[in-house]
């Protein structure tokens, strides 16, 4: 199956929703049952993927190419490199265990899992793609079934349940009145993400029309713009044009990644989420957005990337700081989950900021581990709920005599996702925060104390759920004991677990995406500080030196010699 | 072989974990405590041969277990380093960990979950162990927070109690805020040397700028007062007592939270540099241990009276640390581990006497109704407060002397009025525990019963340590464990003191406990 190892995980999804289409809805076991077939082919073949990668070689692997449109330059073309695999493992693990999380969903299944699957393919789409048409087509098909998710399946906060006056209407308050819903109902929550992520893809969109149009290579093909666009020195507004592109790639993509200030629809969008989307969503929809920004900025405009990536560094600490506040009177456990990964996702954000082989592989790692500690802390968070119905941390608790397995993974998720050695978290956390400390140790110290922050509150959820007295009402409560129930926690502890005991692998890999692209970045420093306006000769200079080249030239840290040696073509 | 052994230590606890926490509830309570002590006995053996080897070779073992993460610019092994410093903390962890073991299948005895229990002591064990023979600072930092979540898992046991679950969270919170300095001096270490193994730091780290020295040694010392209790992030200990009665000897008395003393010993080629870092290493133990014991004077819980000594003790290692008396800071943690975990563990078998009644002030009276608790808690008093011969005496008394002949007389001032509060308060809390009249209620009068043979057994092999235990360090600053730490904690610069005032420090510091001990019986009277 090789070469078409991406074709399988991209379109057996896509195949599982067609074919649930032709099952009634009444036959529940084999909707699921497909779901989880389309699910568990996604999943094998994309560890065949991760294993069978070849990081020695390094560069786009088992690539595979479809003319489109010659006109218009568009290919369907599909490849992983060092970053994408982990991520696509990512995608598959999480999709396979969100099925087995909304296992007990009686309303509308096919439905469910129909969208469920569109979503995990389109986000594995992104995670594949090599053309930008291609690339910001999955990323907008992937918002779009968030949409549905959240609004049909999902659920109201507590305070829309309590805005209800004497004669049984539901209040409004401003919002509501305006739109003719509350603002803490799940329609109102869809709607808010989808209309902030499609606004701000626009603005990406709008950045990668510009990359199209200027670099005059009539392509949407990474491959090719990466090598020969020329966007650099051409004036526009005052500033030159690869900076407006970059900001509106950067901000577009940073909307869903969510960085500060654009996170507001995040922790919304995952409270009135269902278990298994917000899983996805945290776990893998969120990493789109630095993905992309690593894919299109980071490859296509490097120099530009060297010069504005501080911006990042900058906001990302409001990320941590901010988010970590905001959790700790969170009241709600979806609310804290979701701005417990807010808050983290700014800890990639400092690894992509330090721009250092370390720091990088590092973000990537941690994108990685991330999405199996808040996969694990959502799919329990979603399973307290359906047994209490209640996500109202103050009336919970005592609930571990209820759930002792339950609880017993909540520590670990608890533990992945502060970094406690024993998870992968706490290597990629180690990296980033190494990488970062020559070029940013500020940022490092202010993350360094934001692990504390994540730490309290989440200790502060686990305290108010599963210790204490336990109320009566919840003494129906049951414990996750059927094995569809358990399988998901306990796939996701293994690979948190697994990754930490053998780091190897998944660090090779990664590196081999990093070391080209880091040395490519950081190559130029000298020529761009000192001779600014000779840039234009410079670029002309090294425009025939082929990408063979790029890692042996002197950086600031060598890359291993294993990956000198890229071939992408 | 002896590195076999070296690598087996840590592995038959980690077994044990394995067994009990995922198939213990197919077995009955008698394999799983069996499993579980017996794993910590195989350990003890093992490094038991591995001592014996060291002693006779002198020739500290490095050892490779796991090829963890090796990049090109970032090497990181699950390595080992047993040498004399590792050797005294793995004999005191295994062993007294073994005693409080098998202390507690008599105390945890008909609990809920006994298997529970047995599976978070033995993952401490693991993680002391990786703690103090880790040869890089990543396992120490592995090791580091896995006691950490042990020690959360442990003070929440009783999860249904709201108080027990405050207080595990603060432990790990406060804790943690301890953890983030030791990450910063571990990232600090790493891009100065380029390497996190002890044997490459410590060879290159003559060539550390002075300020970066400070830095770095105050970033490990905040991780150090976080994990030892010192002022100011002392206030998880106390709280800490939440959980059961062996996990308080264990992890809050005899080992976890004399990790940060090891870290600083372990790294006093870096403190050594520093001047600046070893004067507040030096004054915040000083402080910690005089604070902690007036508290110690007014708290009317048993365990929390000995929560706070135990701050106050480890505040007497910190002293020792400040001040350079290394060797003295080792042997006060090797006594201190044996008498206070003897106290915490006769303290719990006087509540498992009285059904689970922990003031003091519904005490009294008790000697003649539980005599072998009461003779050995009074061993441990004797052996805290200061009296010659015992542990206490001369392992503090080598503190107070180095402070003195080393003209540090500020810090000398405050260990010695700490010393009489320390005697002051273990003699007030022996009157009120068991002499005098009985205010217990009737109920629980009629209950009272001496502990069961398995857990009296263990109080006895601590009782007979907390008498002898002083001898390893006898004559003072050339007894045997001196010697055999030479190697570690160097032999100081040679002072010059006279046998007489030595003799005479001696007197003081006797003179001291006795006067605690007679101010006292003014006070009741």
């Amino acid at each position: 199956m090789g070469d078409y190892a991406l074709l399988y995980i991209l379109f057996a999804p896509f195949a599982g929703a067609i074919a649930l289409i032709f099952v009634s809805n009444r036959q529940a076991m084999l909707v699921r049952g497909i779901a989880a077939g389309a699910a568990l082919v996604s999943l094998l073949v994309s560890l065949y993927l991760f294993f069978a990668y070849n990081h020695m070689k390094g560069g786009f692997q088992f690539v595979q190419r479809f003319e489109w449109s010659r006109q218009l330059g568009i290919s369907l073309h599909l490849g992983v490199d060092g970053i994408g695999t982990p991520l696509v493992l990512a995608s598959s693990i999480l999709l396979f265990a969100g099925i087995f999380v909304s296992w007990h969903i009686k309303d509308r299944t096919k439905e469910f899992y129909i969208w469920l699957l569109i979503l995990a393919a389109a986000t594995i789409g992104v995670f594949m793609s090599l053309d930008l048409f291609f690339l910001f087509f999955f990323y907008e098909m992937s918002v779009i079934p968030m949409y549905l998710l959240l609004g049909m399946w999902g659920s109201h906060t507590k305070k829309y349940n309590e805005m209800t006056d004497p004669d049984g209407l539901k209040q409004r308050d401003s919002v509501g009145f305006i739109f003719n819903f509350g603002s803490n109902s799940k329609e109102y929550a869809a709607m808010k993400l989808v209309l902030f992520l499609s606004a701000f893809a626009i603005v990406a969109l709008m950045g990668i029309l510009l990359i199209y149009k200027y670099s005059g290579l009539n392509t949407f093909d990474i491959l090719v713009l990466r090598e020969q666009a020329k966007l650099m020195n051409i004036p526009v507004l005052g500033t030159t044009l690869d900076k407006i592109i970059w900001l509106l790639i950067f901000f577009g993509f940073a909307s869903i990644a969510p960085l500060w200030p654009l996170h507001s629809w995040s922790p919304v969008g995952h409270a009135a989420a269902p278990a298994a989307t917000s899983m996805l969503h945290a776990g893998v929809l969120m990493k789109l957005g630095h993905f992309s920004i690593i894919r299109v900025a980071f490859e296509i405009l490097p120099e530009t990337t060297r010069e504005l990536m501080p911006i990042a560094a900058v906001l990302c600490m409001f990320s941590i700081v901010y988010g970590g506040f905001v959790e700790f009177y969170a009241k709600d456990t979806k609310y804290v989950i979701g701005y417990s990964s807010s808050s983290h996702m700014g800890y990639v954000f400092l690894g992509m900021a330090a721009l250092d082989y370390i720091s990088l592989t590092g973000a990537v790692m941690y994108m990685f581990a991330h999405a199996m500690a808040t996969g694990m802390l959502f799919a329990m968070a979603g399973w307290v709920y359906d047994q209490t119905h209640s996500r109202d941390i103050p009336s919970l608790g005592g609930l571990s005599n209820r759930m002792p397995f339950i609880s017993g993974c909540f520590v670990v998720a608890c533990m992945a996702s502060i970094g406690v050695p024993g998870t992968v978290n706490f290597i990629a956390e180690v990296m980033i925060i190494v990488g970062s400390w020559n070029k940013y140790p500020f940022q490092v110290i202010v993350a360094v104390v934001g692990i504390v922050l994540t730490l309290a509150y989440l200790f502060k959820m686990m305290r108010g759920l599963f210790y204490g007295p336990m109320d009566q009402k919840y003494s129906h409560a049951h414990d996750a004991v059927a094995v569809a129930d358990r399988l998901p926690l306990l796939i996701m502890i293994t690979v948190s677990i697994g990754f930490f005991f053998f780091p190897m692998h998944l660090y090779y890999v990664v590196r081999s995406g990093v070391d080209p692209l880091i040395a490519k970045i950081t190559r130029v420093v000298p020529v761009a500080s000192q001779e600014r306006e000779t840039l234009g000769v410079k670029r002309e200079a090294r425009a025939d030196s082929s990408p063979q080249n790029l890692a042996a030239l002197p950086g600031d840290v060598l890359p291993l010699t294993p990956y000198a040696s890229r071939s992408d073509q | 072989m002896t590195d076999l052994l070296i690598k087996l230590i840590p592995l038959f606890p980690l077994l044990a974990v394995i067994l009990n926490g995922f198939v213990g509830r197919r077995y009955s309570h008698d394999v799983a405590h069996r499993l579980a002590w017996g794993s910590v006995g195989l350990s003890f053996l093992c490094t038991v041969g591995v001592f014996a080897d060291i002693l006779r070779t002198g020739t500290p073992h490095e050892v490779i277990a796991y090829q963890w993460i090796f990049g090109g610019d970032l090497t990181i092994n699950l390595a080992y380093l047993v040498d004399p410093l590792t050797c005294i903390m793995l004999l005191v962890v295994t062993g007294v960990g073994l005693l409080i073991h098998v202390y507690s299948v008599g105390y945890m005895h008909g609990e809920d979950g006994f298997t529970r229990f047995f599976t978070y002591m033995n993952l401490f064990m693991v993680s002391m162990l990786l703690l103090v023979m880790g040869n890089n600072y990543v396992v120490l930092f592995i090791g580091w927070e896995g006691v950490g979540l042990c020690s959360y898992l442990l003070i929440g046991y009783y999860y249904d109690k709201v108080s027990a679950a405050k207080a595990a969270s603060k432990a790990f919170v406060v804790n943690r805020i301890g953890d983030a300095g030791f990450l910063l001096a571990i990232f600090l270490i790493f891009i100065n040397f380029k390497t996190l193994d002890y044997t490459k730091v410590f060879a290159q780290v003559s060539q550390l700028s002075p300020e970066m020295a400070t830095a770095i040694a105050l970033c490990l010392l905040v991780g150090a007062v976080g994990k030892s209790a010192q002022l100011p992030l002392y206030t998880w200990l106390p709280d800490a007592m939440e959980g059961p009665t062996p996990v308080s000897a264990l992890i809050h008395a005899a080992t976890m939270v004399t990790a940060g003393v090891y870290m600083i010993v372990r790294n006093h080629a870096i403190f050594d540099l520093s001047p600046t870092a070893m004067t507040i290493v030096g004054v915040i133990g000083g402080l910690t241990a005089l604070f902690a014991a007036t508290i110690g004077l007014v708290q009317t819980d048993i365990k929390r009276v000995l929560a706070y000594s135990t701050v106050s003790q480890l505040g007497y290692m910190f002293l020792g640390c400040g001040i350079g008396a290394y060797t003295a800071a080792m042997f006060h943690l090797m006594t201190h581990a044996f008498f206070k975990a003897l106290l915490f563990l006769t303290a719990g078998s006087v509540i498992h006497a009285l059904s689970g009644e922990q003031d003091i002030r519904k005490m009294g009276g008790l000697s003649s109704k539980i005599p072998w608790t009461y003779r050995l808690f009074l061993i441990g008093t004797v052996a805290i407060a200061g009296i010659p011969p015992l542990a206490g005496f001369w392992s503090k008394d080598e503190i107070l002397a180095h402070a003195f002949t080393h003209h540090h007389y500020l810090l000398y001032g405050m260990a010695a009025i700490g010393a009489l509060l320390t005697s002051f308060y273990m003699f007030r809390l022996i009157y009120l525990t068991f002499y005098g009249t009985s205010r217990m209620d009737h109920h629980t009068e009629e209950h009272v019963h001496e502990s069961p043979m398995v857990m009296v057994g263990p109080l006895m092999a601590l009782g007979v340590l907390s008498i002898l235990g002083g001898f390893l360090g006898f004559p003072p600053e050339h007894g045997w464990l001196h010697q055999f730490l030479v190697p570690v904690a160097g032999t100081g610069e040679e002072h010059d003191v006279s046998t007489g005032l030595v003799l005479m420090l001696m007197m003081i510091a006797t003179g001291i406990a006795l006067l605690g001990w007679a101010s006292l019986t003014i006070f009741i009277a």
